[in-house]
């Protein structure tokens, strides 16, 4: 039950947000926080009794919709998405608040469609079967498109454009292999679907969420859609949405797809590796604050996929770690970036600095962010991007020293915006005026930063409970308890 | 035993989360306090663990503690854990002893400062992570206080923030040592592929069952940690940020730049020594780039013009040869030229603090001199300083000096090269040593000395005397711990840990300190007859050499070969990728997409006359051709 | 049962609805396309009433007084149209009502 209610808790609470006639738009965001805030304690009970010894589905509950065609409504939680959820319920709370905190306009619209997004995405990492994945996942962008679309920047009309097509494009490519895998294995259900040997049906998935995800070159929605999006949706798009991509991979493309896995490995590690360092050179030359972080995202969401597809226990339990820890950085960052855009009305490095002189506390998140975010050893990204790397360097050094050499270059970018931002002289768009952090913006982006310095002490707290402690027998054996 | 040593682990790092937390409600002075006190706690806890390790049998001195698993991958298990045996607690005590006085110097340094507690925090997180680094249990956690060593020291670099060539000098700090972290990263790698653990006892003893020697995989191993070790040492080619580091506070150019930080690479051979061993060729590397590094830095710290500069380019100088101890095997040597390079160096950094702080912040020499009347403590402190790194006995830079020198007598072939190395490096060191003392506290007052000496009684708050009184007692009685001929504490302390490879004989140890006193007399003569006195000289040498001299102000130009080499043809192909590639996959890809559906729709469009009798042709044709297929089809 | 075969009933059918077709497709007054369209349903409706005469099923009988009721209905939404069109002075030409051109 714990993984419907978690659905369709969200999902009830937009129908009543639109639905009710609220007095003041405070009110239907105060009861949107609510029910976000409600949504994560019901995720954190859930963790205290999960069995993380085991490797099986929990929590599942299974409503048959057609018998012959082997779909039905099944849901359910595995020890490692159990994570993915926390992150979503977790990022999407702190959005809300965002939300309310800069007032949006509309705001019934707006977290109506907040909780739906909640509801869609926690769908998307416990929906058990193909089908039901794949409404769950069309479901999750239609929120993000009016989210873009109408409470965006400027040049928010071509960003979601390109965002619409792309993933529409993508999306079509993963129904036609939806589709096609479901009747061929005769059934949708995700927990008794066969492995398949179909090269063209893996690369169906494998560019849908390719796409989404994004890795090189299918990232030509993203620095658009990061930049222009309202912060709180960048985040959540960078911080969440972008998991359920490489969710895709490790709950469908990989198990379902082993042989097609094994021949096109070297093909995607290499796309990934160019998109790592692409990703990293072209953050060093962004001209603007959300430019830098949109790039850094394409970089770890490639070396999510590297750490996917070397297809052992360290690199498994590295890119599960590694999405956890991005989408709290990502959207740390994303916020962070906002509260600064929000004081300055800009954000061109060149047109900022100094901010450290007076906003301690500013200085204090976006350092701590920044250097886990560029994975300085002892961060919770360097235990994840260790593992990475650690597993993929026994499919081949040379993978590994790529990634090596990205990290330096993660650590310039990084320190090029910390110090673009805090340090060096007072930019034009800075003044005195600008105060340090509200209390509330704190209270937003500081649950964030503990729970990453949490991981950063103990990453163990994940690897530990993710895939009953067996991460190449569990995917192997696809999820299921053996 | 263990909770000593891990209370003195996460004393400081209390501190540093306790100052994060409270910002401004804890005032300044109680922010230094609170820090030199957990820094105090740190010490008294090394030394409780040391007295308890003296009671038991040398070969049971090694006590593992884990407090929860740090990171797991299958099999693959890393604790949270700390090692607790000889060569751990000779560092805890160099790092907390060393770190607690030039804490306390710190707190009369930095007082007035702004954002004083801001720094208290950050030294306190990095005597937290030097301590990490020293103590781990396992390659990986050494790795973790390694990394958090370098982001303390680009945070403190950087302190000064406003300066842009702070902010420039701690990237370069950082990024440098980032690339150490990932060379050590992938040697770990090769690691856990053969051995599957990382924690030193299995690592260590399976090493060469399981590695084997000489081989690709061993040399590879033992490369990658010395890529970091050299990034973290500053030995040349991997060196060219330390001399930049000096952007930062004095007191932190001490500690980190000097004492501690910089000597980890030395730390690091020893405590992997048994990789090292499966691969001789990159331990005489290491010996090779040490010696290099001592000579380079040597020359180059001839002309430095800056107080600082000319001390860091010494510090790269002293830690070449520590490489080189280690580099023959001589860890026990080496380790004992880190602690009296610890008591001396910091004793020298904290004189030129006092020098910087009467003159208002003022670094360059050359608008310095005639200071020793002035400053007459200083001048002594600064003297004893400077006749330890000479090496001139009975300090403690002579013992330690002349141990290496001693043992690289026995290693063979190159040993006699880096002997003669280490030799011309005796020389050049008293000669640049004997500059820096002449130049600043003898000779005229210049202009600016004049005007902008503001004489405090003491020389300097109390706070900041008394901690370089005790580090001038240090550097003084520091070497007798080990004396040629007589005993050898150090190596005597650490032989259970790294064994050394060499072994001098009697008249090795008689032959060397003769000899590089001998050099080293002559360099201090050299330099009296150069700066010790008024005369042209130095000038009528630099017109005669333009070349040599240019080459060696400009620190023989690593900075320009790396700029040319890596720099720019990254941010060219940068700058390439963004016009070539990524302006056709963004705006590319949406456009070809939107135009290619225009196009598509208009030409659809065109097929729309509004005849509505050709519909129904169409409609008929296409029900006779289903009809068709259908019967043909049956 | 005497007279003709199935067959030819078909083969008349067929003449009739070829012809009620070309009328639709070829003539440009809605008029006389109204009354090839008649003539296409009788086509129709023949077949219908030979193939119930041979299965002995009044199925296709009843079959065919629905398309003749619905016929009817036809006529007479297609005359109202007509009429309307000629009261509005549209020019009475199919040809000439292209407003669904795209």
């Amino acid at each position: 039950m714990l993984s419907t209610f978690l659905v369709f808790l969200p999902i009830a609470g937009a129908i009543l947000v639109w639905a009710l006639p609220w007095r003041t738009p405070r009110q239907a965001g105060g009861f949107a926080l609510l029910l976000a805030l409600a949504e994560l304690a019901i995720w954190v009970g859930g963790t205290a009794g999960f069995d993380y010894g085991n490797p099986g589905l929990q929590h599942s509950t299974t409503a048959v919709w057609s018998g012959d065609l082997g779909i039905a409504y099944k849901v359910g939680l595995y020890d490692w998405s159990l994570w993915l959820v926390g992150l979503t319920v977790g990022v999407m709370a702190v959005a809300i608040a965002y939300g309310l905190w800069v007032g949006r306009e509309r705001a019934r619209a707006y977290f109506g469609l907040m909780l739906f997004l909640t509801g869609a995405t926690v769908g998307v990492f416990v929906a058990q079967d193909l089908l039901l994945f794949y409404v769950f996942y069309e479901a999750m962008l239609i929120p993000l498109y009016v989210l873009m679309g109408v409470w965006g920047g400027a040049g928010r009309a071509l960003a979601t454009i390109r965002f619409v097509i792309y993933t529409i494009a993508g999306s079509l490519l993963m129904l036609v292999a939806i589709v096609a895998l479901g009747l061929t294995e005769g059934t949708f259900d995700l927990t008794r679907i066969g492995t398949s040997g179909s090269l063209v049906m893996f690369l169906g998935f494998a560019i849908a969420f390719g796409v989404k995800a994004p890795v090189w070159p299918l990232h030509g929605w993203l620095p658009d859609a990061y930049r222009e999006a309202p912060p709180e949706v960048s985040a959540v798009l960078s911080g969440v949405i972008s998991k359920t991509a490489a969710y895709g991979l490790l709950r469908i493309a990989i198990p379902v797809f082993p042989e097609p896995v094994e021949d096109m490995r070297v093909a995607i590690l290499a796309l990934a590796s160019i998109g790592l360092v692409y990703g990293s050179l072209l953050a060093f030359r962004q001209p603007d604050f959300r430019g830098v972080v949109a790039y850094s995202s394409l970089a770890q969401m490639c070396l999510i996929v590297i750490g996917l597809f070397a297809v052992n226990d360290s690199g498994l339990n590295g890119a599960l770690l590694l999405m956890v820890n991005h989408g709290l950085v990502s959207a740390a960052l994303f916020l962070i970036a906002g509260c600064i855009e929000r004081r300055t009305l800009t954000g061109q490095l060149a047109r900022l600095g100094g901010m450290a002189r007076g906003r301690p506390i500013l200085a204090t998140l976006l350092i701590t962010t920044g250097v886990i975010a560029l994975a300085v050893p002892g961060s919770s990204a360097f235990a994840a991007e260790f593992l990475v790397l650690n597993g993929v360097f026994t499919v081949g050094w040379g993978w590994a020293v790529v990634g090596a050499i990205a990290i330096v270059l993660a650590a310039m970018y990084m320190l090029r915006v910390i110090s673009a931002a805090l340090h060096e002289e007072r930019g034009p768009a800075v003044h005195d005026r600008q105060l340090d952090l509200r209390p509330a913006e704190v209270g937003l982006i500081v649950p964030l930063v503990a729970v990453l310095i949490f991981l950063s002490f103990w990453p163990a707290s994940i690897t530990d409970h993710s895939f009953g402690g067996t991460p190449t027998a569990t995917v192997t054996s696809r999820f299921e308890a053996p | 035993m263990t909770a000593a040593a891990w209370l003195a682990l996460f004393s400081p790092l209390g501190a540093a989360v306790a100052l994060a937390v409270l910002g401004d409600r804890i005032s300044r002075s109680r922010a230094g306090l609170l820090v030199s006190g957990s820094v105090l706690v740190s010490f008294v806890s090394s030394a409780y663990v040391l007295a308890r390790l003296l009671s038991e049998h040398p070969e049971q001195r090694s006590h593992v503690s884990t407090l929860w698993t740090w990171l797991s991958a299958g099999d693959l298990q890393v604790g949270f854990e700390i090692l607790v045996d000889p060569l751990s607690v000779f560092m805890m005590l160099v790092v907390s002893g060393v770190g607690f006085l030039i804490v306390s110097y710190a707190t009369g340094y930095m007082r007035g400062d702004d954002e004083e507690r801001r720094y208290h925090a950050y030294k306190a997180l990095f005597v937290f992570s030097m301590l990490l680094l020293v103590q781990s249990g396992n390659l990986l956690l050494l790795l973790v206080g390694w990394g958090m060593v370098g982001l303390s020291s680009y945070l403190l670099i950087n302190f000064w923030h406003q300066r842009r060539s702070a902010v420039a000098a701690g990237k370069k700090a950082f990024i440098v040592n980032a690339f150490g972290d990932a060379t050590v990263a992938l040697g770990l790698f090769l690691v856990i592929q053969r051995v599957g653990a990382l924690d030193f006892a299995t690592v260590f003893g399976s090493a060469e069952a399981e590695i084997g020697r000489s081989n690709t995989v061993a040399v590879l191993i033992a490369l990658g940690l010395l890529g970091g070790a050299a990034a973290k040492s500053a030995q040349v080619p991997l060196h060219t940020w330390l001399p930049d580091a000096m952007e930062g506070p004095t007191p932190v150019s001490a500690l980190i730049h000097a004492a501690t930080m910089v000597t980890a690479g030395v730390y690091l051979i020893a405590r992997t020594h048994v990789l090292f061993e499966l691969a001789p060729v990159v331990l005489h590397t290491a010996a090779v780039l040490g010696g290099v590094t001592l000579l380079v830095a040597g020359v180059i710290a001839l002309v430095q013009t800056d107080i600082k500069r000319v001390i860091a380019y010494s510090t790269m100088s002293q830690i070449g040869y520590m490489f080189v101890a280690a580099g023959v095997g001589a860890y026990g040597a080496g380790m004992f030229h880190l602690m009296t390079h610890a008591f001396f160096k910091a004793l020298l950094f904290m004189a030129a603090g006092l020098v910087i702080h009467a003159l208002a912040g003022e670094q360059d020499i050359r608008r310095m001199g005639g200071l020793g009347r002035e400053l007459p403590r200083t001048t002594r402190a600064f003297l004893i300083g400077t006749l330890a790194l000479a090496g001139v006995p009975p300090l403690a830079g002579f013992f330690s000096k002349d141990e290496i020198l001693a043992n690289t007598l026995d290693g063979g072939p190159l040993g006699i090269v880096l002997f003669v190395f280490g030799v011309a490096g005796a020389f050049l060191t008293a000669m640049y040593s004997f500059r820096l003392l002449f130049v600043v506290f003898r000779g005229k007052q210049s202009e600016h000395v004049q005007h902008h000496l503001h004489r405090e009684p003491n020389e300097g708050p109390l706070s900041m005397v008394w901690p370089v009184g005790v580090l001038a007692v240090l550097a003084v009685v520091g070497g007798l711990v080990s004396v040629p001929g007589g005993w050898h504490a150090v190596d005597t302390w650490l032989e259970p840990v790294s064994r050394p490879l060499v072994h001098p004989a009697g008249w090795m140890e008689a032959f060397s300190p003769i000899l590089s006193v001998c050099v080293a007399l002559l360099g201090i003569a050299v330099a009296w007859r150069l700066w010790g006195q008024a005369s042209d000289l130095p000038t009528a040498l630099a017109r005669r050499y333009p070349l040599a001299t240019v080459a060696l102000e400009r620190k023989l130009y690593f900075d320009e070969v790396y700029d040319a080499l890596l720099v720019r043809p990254a941010a060219r192909l940068a700058v390439t990728l963004e016009r070539v590639v990524e302006r056709p996959i963004v705006a590319g890809s949406a456009r070809a997409t939107a135009g290619g559906i225009r196009g598509l729709a208009s030409r659809v469009a065109a097929t729309q006359s509004g005849l509505l009798r050709v519909y129904a042709l169409v409609v008929a044709v296409g029900l006779a051709t289903l009809v068709l297929v259908f019967i043909s089809v049956r | 049962m005497l007279g003709p075969t199935v067959a030819a009933y078909l083969v008349l059918s067929a003449i009739l609805f070829a012809t009620g077709a070309a009328g639709v497709l070829i003539r440009r007054s809605p008029l006389i396309v109204l009354l090839a369209l008649e003539l296409m349903l009788n086509a129709g409706n023949l077949a219908l009433i030979a193939f119930a005469r041979q299965h002995a099923d009044s199925g296709g009988q009843v079959f065919a007084l629905a398309v003749m009721v619905v016929a009817a209905t036809e006529v007479v939404v297609g005359l109202g149209l007509i009429v309307a069109m000629s009261r509005k002075k549209v020019e009475l030409d199919v040809d000439a009502l292209t407003e669904l051109e795209g």
